[in-house]
């Protein structure tokens, strides 16, 4: 690899110069450097525009990527999947917008990582694989916009945040209701102080089950041109090739192989979304403990976290609630906004339905160029994510536990500090 | 404890083998040995990976050797790590180590990554000798190890290959070195982290990632002495190595930083003001509030409202009245960031500044100030807006009515109808207007409101008593709809048709009498047709009852004479799903302007007819429908459809 100097005389300081002073500068900071002009090829990228690669393209990753498509400043020039027919389905949906034939297709995606174009890579693959190829993504330089939950347990979380500070490299969570109006709303109404101190914050974690992928059915290997599935268990335990896992296993491996996936599904979302209007993205809850068909946590300052299944006003998938001494609010995917007052909540704002990406990657791609950290950068989702880990293991060693969250670590108690981690299969190591 | 699905079937699996009847009672103990059993048995892969599962959460130093015995066994070697990483105390360890001479390939991989997961030590000198290994996965394996030993001790290795490690290897060696870096830093060990993060930033091939995570320790690890280091970065020819050095700077946590940035900030070329400012703004720091206002007065224009957006990001209320000083700059871009900075800035002191401008400023000034009020909605402005509002200059009285008007509460009510009745422009008419009506639809006594609005009737002009009664509307009760009515006897036919067009859009039901008798009494064709349209739309009303809905359809009925009408009355009658409603829509039947409409009406009613209902009705209105509805096969064949329903009632 060669170094990134830059002659000053280049024609990328060149443009640098040129356009903060014609733009106005500081009303986009173009401080975005395209990875062909770092110098690992000497080739400048045409148009300067950001080159990205999207790597596991199931129905979550065609989304993220038609989305990804839209935005008229990035292209994508590689597409990785272990699966033949969504690598050439990428492949088709890729060049059918540009109208052309140049995306490459890899079944490897350290391939696609060693590529010195690429600035940028979507990660969405299962969850199995989101924390390692992430660190993995940054540590070849590339900047990720990884789906959700972006990583299976404590130890993973914390490798996240702490790869991705040291390689200046920029992580976007797929948690990408913090770039929509009506949470970002409720949160700002809870962070300016509208509800009074917060007392309690509810999630919606969307089942609490701790089951672990199990052991399906052997069926036939197609072989690895059609399908590698030792490259989609990578981290994990083996198993025998399922045809079933492979194309409906979203859930493979989400929480490890023995606490499981539990609140992370909608918890990464949910218990993100009462992280950002607690402002305390830079930490965690301290106490974890399950409580009749729910799971609950409480923060340092006394701020309980409740993650629940029922009850909900009307405001569609994924709610969120958050409670001060002053008033209460709630939101969901409906856009819908309630609260203790309509005074909180009159006045003009944006308003949009359902959960879109579009807003969350566009945010990506601007922090791209700025180089400001995206809303769910790695620090916030490691630490969101922290949370969910702890009550999983609150829910699955079926007590209450306390969290050090500056050692990181549980006091007291051996047995649930050994579920922070797990081997990984070699030869993978996070 | 709660038993997750995983053990269930473990507890299965070893039920049916008959070693292990009783796991979820047992203790830990107990429950070691029995999954050590396992292990030892002939028990099929799945059992045996589910075993060590279980003991990396309770397994102790009983289960380590049989778990280091299945570190060679290809299929099982990740399992038994995976219960081995885990295990408490220095047995789990010695094993590892044990097994390094024995392995090659992926186990050996694996088991060098253990090792570094459970920081050991004591497998330094051997995981140092395999740093000269042939296979790069090994060599990496180590590297990253190494690096999560984390000692100065692991560091040394590193450093010694690092100059000489292939290219593919450089990396992990990299990552390695930063991971020890870390740690001795962690320890208070600076000087030692210094050398690696030096020894990685001076590298003279090396990814940019690595080179931008040196300087990133380099500086942050010398804490204050690191500015020099951050400044040349920051004035630097590498871009790559400026960028990061911004982000650093926004990182460190040395109060000299903001300081220092804010000196350069003179000293620097545009396109670094712009990094300097962004940083300065991210920092949020106020002592660097008076060289970021210093750049917002002269130099590159990007970097003068750079340094603005900096300075409002820092959101300090000192900055405001530096602000107002720009807002007739020359540079309409400075000007327009100064007002969006001023509008942005907390604090009642930045209200109070520009409450002064908009008492003192010229005329320019006071039409921003006024925007500015607006937009911070600064309500104790409501008095001297009040003034401005007679001002000679129109475009300042109109912004401050209009502005007024956004910011008025129930109490202006009386002091925006005194503006009103009088007045005949145009765009403040429908300021206040706007105003009046979101006072009065959030009013808690709407019924006062309405008193002052009709009150407010009879001294007004045509212009402001349309706009009053547009607002009656908005308010509604009984006192508002007679005003409606009353003005419906108006002479001048502006307000006259506001008066008939209120009542039609009349928000209840309670205006259908009314509207009937005008639809009966009215000269005015216009006013007929209005009138009855109206009436017929109040059988759609929320708070009318079904019956009632059904006698104004009749009653409309009996009135309508035109085509138009009647697709009205057959839209109405198709939500009653009352079969009776059918009696009014067989005469459209025959209409052959509205035959289709009709059609779809009876199938409408007869869809939603309730088996309790009359049938007769329904069929005769269904056989006719499907009669005459010859260009619509569809319609037909639904109609069809029904009236065979109905037959299989019988």
């Amino acid at each position: 690899m060669q170094s990134e100097s830059l002659n000053p005389a280049s024609s990328s300081r060149r443009r640098f110069l040129k356009t903060s002073a014609l733009t106005g500068g500081a009303l986009a900071l173009p401080y975005f450097i395209p990875a062909a002009a770092l110098g690992r090829d000497g080739a400048v990228a045409p148009g300067e525009k950001i080159t990205f690669g999207a790597i596991g393209i199931g129905g979550r990753g065609s989304y993220d990527l038609s989305c990804m498509l839209e935005e008229q400043d990035v292209r994508c020039v590689a597409v990785c999947d272990v699966r033949k027919e969504r690598r050439e389905a990428a492949k088709q949906q890729v060049d059918g917008k540009y109208g052309n034939k140049d995306c490459v297709m890899y079944n490897d995606f350290r391939e696609l990582l060693a590529r010195p174009d690429i600035d940028a890579v979507l990660i969405a693959t299962g969850p199995n694989w989101h924390a390692l190829a992430s660190v993995m993504a940054a540590k070849a330089g590339k900047d990720v916009y990884c789906e959700k939950p972006c990583t299976k347990n404590i130890a993973e979380s914390l490798i996240l945040a702490e790869t991705f500070q040291r390689t200046g490299r920029l992580l976007q969570g797929g948690m990408q209701r913090r770039s929509l109006p009506n949470f970002e709303f409720a949160a700002s109404l809870a962070q300016r102080g509208k509800l009074g101190k917060l007392t309690v914050l509810h999630a919606h974690p969307g089942g609490l089950g701790t089951e672990s992928s199990g052991w399906p059915g052997a069926q036939p290997d197609p072989g690895k041109e059609v399908a590698d599935w030792d490259m989609y268990l990578g981290p994990a335990a083996w198993r025998p090739f399922n045809d079933g896992i492979l194309h409906n296993g979203g859930g493979f491996e989400k929480g490890g192989g023995l606490v499981g996936g539990g609140c992370l599904e909608w918890g990464s979302h949910c218990v993100d979304l009462c992280q950002w209007a607690n402002q305390t993205d830079d930490t965690s809850a301290v106490e974890y403990w399950p409580e009749g068909n729910q799971l609950c946590a409480k923060y340092a300052s006394g701020v309980k976290l409740v993650m629940r299944n029922d009850g909900w006003l009307n405001s569609g998938s994924c709610p969120v609630r958050y409670e001060g001494e002053n008033g209460w609010v709630e939101t969901g995917d409906s856009g819908e906004l309630f609260a203790s007052s309509l005074d909180l909540i009159n006045g003009k704002r944006a308003k949009s339905s359902g959960y879109p990406a579009n807003f969350h990657i566009r945010n990506f791609f601007d922090c791209v160029k700025s180089r400001n950290q995206p809303r769910a950068n790695a620090k916030v989702a490691c630490q969101s994510h922290i949370v969910c880990h702890a009550a999983n293991i609150a829910q699955f060693l079926g007590r209450k536990l306390q969290y050090d969250p500056v050692k990181n670590e549980f006091i007291g108690d051996q047995e649930a500090n050994r579920l922070r981690s797990e081997a990984l299969r070699e030869p993978w190591r996070i | 404890m709660k038993i997750s699905k995983l053990k269930q079937t473990l507890i299965v699996a070893l039920l049916s083998s008959g070693v292990y009847p009783a796991m979820a009672q047992a203790p830990a103990k107990e429950q070691e040995a029995k999954l050590i059993a396992v292990l030892q048995s002939n028990a099929e892969f799945l059992q045996k990976a589910d075993a060590c599962r279980e003991l990396a959460r309770i397994g102790s130093a009983e289960c380590v050797p049989v778990l280091a015995g299945l570190l060679a066994d290809e299929k099982l070697t990740h399992m038994a790590r995976y219960g081995l990483e885990t295990v408490p105390g220095p047995a789990a360890d010695e094993a590892l180590r044990a097994a390094l001479g024995k392995l090659k390939g992926r186990p050996l991989v694996g088991v060098i990554g253990s090792l570094g997961v459970r920081h050991d030590e004591k497998a330094l000198a051997a995981l140092a000798g395999l740093l000269k290994d042939g296979d790069a996965e090994v060599v990496q394996a180590v590297a990253r190890a190494l690096g999560k030993i984390g000692s100065a001790e692991a560091a040394k290795p590193l450093l010694a290959t690092l100059p000489d490690v292939p290219a593919i290897s450089q990396l992990a060696v990299c990552e390695g070195l930063f991971r020890c870096a870390e740690a001795l830093a962690a320890s208070g060990q600076n000087d030692k982290a210094i050398v690696i993060y030096d020894t990685l930033r001076n590298l003279k091939q090396a990814p940019h990632q690595v080179l931008a995570g040196a300087l990133r320790g380099a500086i942050l690890t010398r804490q204050k002495d690191g500015l020099p280091l951050l400044l040349e970065a920051l004035r630097g020819s590498n871009l790559g190595l400026m960028l990061a050095a911004e982000r650093i700077a926004i990182e460190m946590k040395v109060a000299e930083v903001s300081k220092v940035l804010a000196d350069e900030l003179a000293k620097a070329a545009p396109d670094r003001q712009l990094v300097l400012c962004n940083v300065l703004g991210k920092r949020g720091d106020a002592t660097a509030l008076p060289g970021l206002l210093g750049l917002a007065k002269a130099g590159d224009k990007a970097a003068r409202v750079a340094a603005i957006r900096a300075a409002v990001e820092i959101g300090n209320a000192a900055a405001a009245v530096p602000l107002t000083e720009l807002l007739k700059d020359a540079e309409g871009e400075v000007a327009q960031a100064a007002a969006a900075g001023i509008a942005g800035l907390p604090g009642p002191e930045v209200d109070a500044c520009v409450l002064r401008l908009l008492g003192s400023g010229d005329q320019a000034v006071k039409l921003k100030m006024i925007e500015l009020v607006s937009q911070r909605r600064i309500a104790t402005a409501l008095p001297l807006l009040l003034k401005i509002r007679d001002d000679k200059d129109e475009a300042l009285r109109s912004a401050a009515i209009r502005c007024f008007a956004e910011l008025a509460s129930e109490t202006e009510i009386s002091s925006l109808l005194d503006r009103l009745v009088t007045n005949t422009n145009a765009a403040e008419i429908a300021a206040i207007e706007k105003a009046l009506a979101a006072i009065c639809a959030a009013s808690a006594d709407p019924k006062a409101c309405v008193a002052k609005l009709v009150a407010a009737l009879p001294k007004a002009g045509p212009e402001a008593k349309v706009a009053l009664l547009r607002t009656l509307g908005v308010a509604g009760g009984t006192e508002a709809l007679n005003a409606m009515r009353a003005a419906v006897d108006d002479s001048n036919k502006d307000v006259h048709t506001a008066a008939i067009r209120g009542l039609c859009e009349w928000k209840t039901g309670e205006a259908a009498p009314l509207l009937l008798a005008l639809a009966k009494s009215s000269s005015g064709q216009v006013d007929k047709i209005l009138s009855l349209r109206g009436y017929l739309g109040m059988a759609a009303k929320q708070d009318v009852p079904a019956p009632q809905r059904l006698a104004i359809c009749r009653e409309s009925a009996s009135m309508i004479q035109r085509d138009d009408e009647k697709l009205l009355l057959l839209a109405a009658l198709a939500n009653l799903a009352d079969p009776e409603s059918l009696n009014l829509i067989v005469p459209c039947l025959d209409v052959p302007a509205v035959k289709r409409e009709a059609v779809a009406t009876v199938i409408a009613v007869a869809e939603k007819r309730q088996k309790s209902q009359s049938v007769e009705i329904t069929r005769a209105a269904l056989k006719k429908a499907a009669e005459v509805v010859t260009d619509k096969p569809e319609l037909a064949k639904r109609a069809h459809e029904l009236l065979q329903q109905m037959e299989t009632e019988k």
